[in-house]
């Protein structure tokens, strides 16, 4: 094979987008500090600096690359934007790289447009490494069964958010499944009891009222109206009942099914089939659609794959579906690259910018890292 | 040039009292070229050089190796990360004592715990999309703490002024800061979360790994150490000392066992002398007498050396390279 690898992944991403895109190395570390979290202070090379000026070097190039959207600013019809450029991620390990350089694309288009794409961008970047000679191994998954999962128990509402919550933080699930099974007893809240008997306004009240009593000034982002709201809610979970264990169990073993794709489908559709499902509609939709994007990308010629409602990657933009492809060959610098849907990034980085799309848009990519699809080549 | 470099703070409380427990423990501190000079002598110690800074400095000097001992703030010397390891706390001085805490809005009457503090961000975050902003100048300890108690949809301010001021001034929703009476956190209408305690701070003797220990120097400071512990010693126990008069030996010894003394003389006819801790001291002599003892006396010491130090021999060990 002599086909070079950063050819072949921009000619992928040219199949994809037609505009490519140079965007500044510095980017608002506040940007990713808002998408990512804090824990991005010790992932990416911040620079010092006042902390709405603070810059830190890009540590990918999604969002970079939704930026740029934002400032062409033109949503008449979907588009995509390719790039290839270097990124910046500080390592523990040794062996990985902390600057290496990213091709990729990034697709835009009405969320009824979008799901079509999925399978495309996915094969894409799957046919790059097959020009080069590279067979990867597929790792997918899916943010939307992971939800539907969740939600088709109908857990007790305050535990179907922290459940959903502890996706992508690393052992979270588990720990979080481990506490709704045998929750501490919920906190004796009187107030709350008796607020909770009360009407809104009158709860409301109520909080105003004790307030100025004691003399306290309301500081903070909340509202009376909020905190009043969860005193209600606290209230009411003392009476609540328990999440169920068998639905628990249930989500622990879906989100721990990891076979080939098919096969991980068909485990998932039995799983929806029992009591434990309350609503398996939505669930059944989301394997249904998951699986469809499978036949799409196993048409001409099936890579070796896995599934599972437990897999996301990366920086966690994602909320739809993800992929990743890997070189096992090369040990801990086996990932090539990957890349899935992210709506949610879009809509949080439009509302920081006070301008963007219409919320009906949703977005996806992948990003692939030419050099070591070099190395698995040879 | 000094064999040893010591840091002390330069200005305010914590000044005065390192200052005070130096000179009590018969090294005082005495600044060259009058009240501003930045330089300072240790009484009796000629190759000690004592250097003013702020605590801040200190830390800093003490992580870069730049001094060889220092006296700071826990909450200081922790905030320095994975520097942390270059430090070694030699001793606990019972001053500048402070809690590092998460602190909410008073208001905030349905958040009383951590576990509040994480459905109510993610509630926020759900919300506005916005996370719940924390103002701190502990970034370090902040982030490892929240972390810990699986607390993610937050993000931190960093705050180098009031940090108390941070959530009344509209910047802010929570705060991790060090407060000792509490009393600035409510004139800020903020409370401490229940179990959002992060650190009881207190002013610390450190010593720093990367300053170069040579033999001279781990000398000069195993005997200052060696001076401080026996202050400390001297002040607790109290020497009795009684005629041995018509009680038995072996009756006088066990008292001395089960009073927690130890004896302080080979042998003296006729004498029995023994150290004691302080507050056993009167009933020890009541019944030393009762024995047949006396008459019995009991002095005060003002330092108390041992053979061996247990400071000093616990930091050369703690310095020996792991």
């Amino acid at each position: 094979m002599s086909v070079d690898a950063s050819l072949a992944l921009r000619a992928a991403a040219s199949a994809l987008a037609a505009t490519w895109i140079d965007p500044p190395v510095l980017q608002p570390a506040g940007l990713y500090l808002e998408l990512a979290g804090e824990d991005i202070r010790a992932r990416a090379y911040m620079l010092a600096g006042d902390d709405d000026a603070a810059l830190c070097l890009r540590p990918d190039m999604t969002a970079p690359a939704v930026r740029e959207a934002l400032k062409r600013n033109d949503w008449s019809a979907a588009f995509g934007l390719a790039y290839d450029g270097l990124v910046f991620r500080r390592q523990t390990d040794n062996a990985k790289e902390s600057e290496f350089r990213q091709i990729g694309a990034e697709v835009f288009a009405p969320v009824t447009d979008i799901a079509s794409r999925e399978a495309d961008i996915t094969i894409a970047a799957l046919d790059a490494c097959r020009a080069v000679g590279v067979q990867p191994r597929m790792r997918l998954g899916d943010v939307a069964v992971f939800e539907a999962i969740v939600d088709a128990c109908a857990l007790p509402e305050s535990w179907t958010r922290r459940v959903k919550r502890a996706f992508s933080r690393p052992g979270g699930l588990a720990t979080v499944l481990r506490e709704a099974a045998a929750p501490p007893a919920p906190e004796e809240s009187i107030l709350g009891e008796a607020l909770a008997a009360l009407p809104d306004e009158r709860a409301e009240a109520v909080v105003e009222e004790l307030l100025a009593d004691a003399r306290i000034v309301l500081v903070g982002g909340r509202t009376v109206a909020e905190i009043a709201a969860r005193l209600r809610e606290k209230g009411r979970a003392m009476h609540a009942p328990r999440a169920d264990a068998q639905a628990l169990a249930l989500i622990a073993e879906a989100t721990a099914i990891e076979a080939a794709p098919d096969a991980a489908f068909e485990q998932l559709r039995k799983i929806a089939a029992r009591p434990s499902a309350k609503n398996p509609t939505a669930l059944l939709a989301a394997i249904d659609r998951a699986s469809a994007r499978w036949d799409a990308v196993k048409r001409d010629n099936a890579p070796e794959a896995t599934f599972s409602a437990g897999f996301g990657r990366g920086l966690a933009y994602y909320d739809g579906f993800v992929f990743e492809l890997e070189a096992p060959l090369l040990g801990v610098r086996a990932s090539l690259g990957g890349g899935g849907r992210y709506d949610g990034l879009l809509q949080r980085i439009t509302s920081s910018q006070g301008s963007g799309p219409p919320a009906s848009w949703g977005a996806a990519g992948f990003a692939m890292r030419p050099a070591r699809l070099a190395e698995a080549a040879q | 040039m000094s064999a040893l470099t010591i840091a002390v703070p330069s200005k305010g409380r914590l000044q005065e009292q390192t200052l005070a427990f130096f000179a009590d423990c018969g090294l005082a501190i005495s600044q060259d070229g009058g009240k501003r000079g930045y330089v300072a002598r240790m009484a009796g110690q000629g190759d000690v050089e004592v250097r003013l800074l702020s605590a801040g400095d200190i830390t800093a000097a003490l992580r870069d190796g730049d001094v060889h001992v220092g006296v700071t703030g826990e909450d200081l010397l922790r905030e320095l990360g994975p520097a942390f390891e270059r430090i070694v706390m030699v001793k606990p001085l019972g001053f500048g004592r402070a809690d590092l805490v998460v602190a909410a809005p008073a208001a905030w009457l349905d958040v009383t715990t951590m576990a509040d503090l994480d459905e109510v961000s993610a509630a926020m975050r759900a919300r506005t999309g916005k996370r719940l902003r924390v103002a701190t100048k502990y970034l370090k300890q902040t982030h490892a703490f929240l972390d810990g108690r699986g607390v993610d949809d937050y993000r931190i301010v960093e705050s180098l002024g009031a940090t108390e001021g941070a959530p009344a001034a509209g910047v802010a929703d929570v705060i991790v800061d060090i407060t000792t009476t509490g009393q600035t956190l409510a004139a800020n209408h903020l409370k401490t979360l229940t179990d959002g305690l992060i650190l009881k701070s207190q002013a610390q003797l450190a010593a720093s790994r990367a300053a170069s220990w040579t033999p001279a120097a781990k000398a000069t400071f195993a005997a200052i150490l060696d001076q401080i512990e026996a202050r400390e010693q001297g002040r607790s126990l109290k020497l009795v000392r009684a005629a041995v008069g018509g009680a038995s030996a072996d009756a006088l010894n066990q008292l001395i066992a089960r009073m927690g003394g130890r004896l302080a003389s080979e042998s003296e006819p006729g004498l029995i002398a023994f150290y004691c801790p302080a507050e056993r001291a009167p009933e020890a002599s009541a019944a030393a007498a009762a024995l047949g003892a006396g008459p019995v006396g009991v002095f005060g010491s003002d330092y108390v050396f041992e053979r061996v130090g247990t400071l000093s021999a616990r930091f050369g060990e703690a310095l020996a390279p792991r």
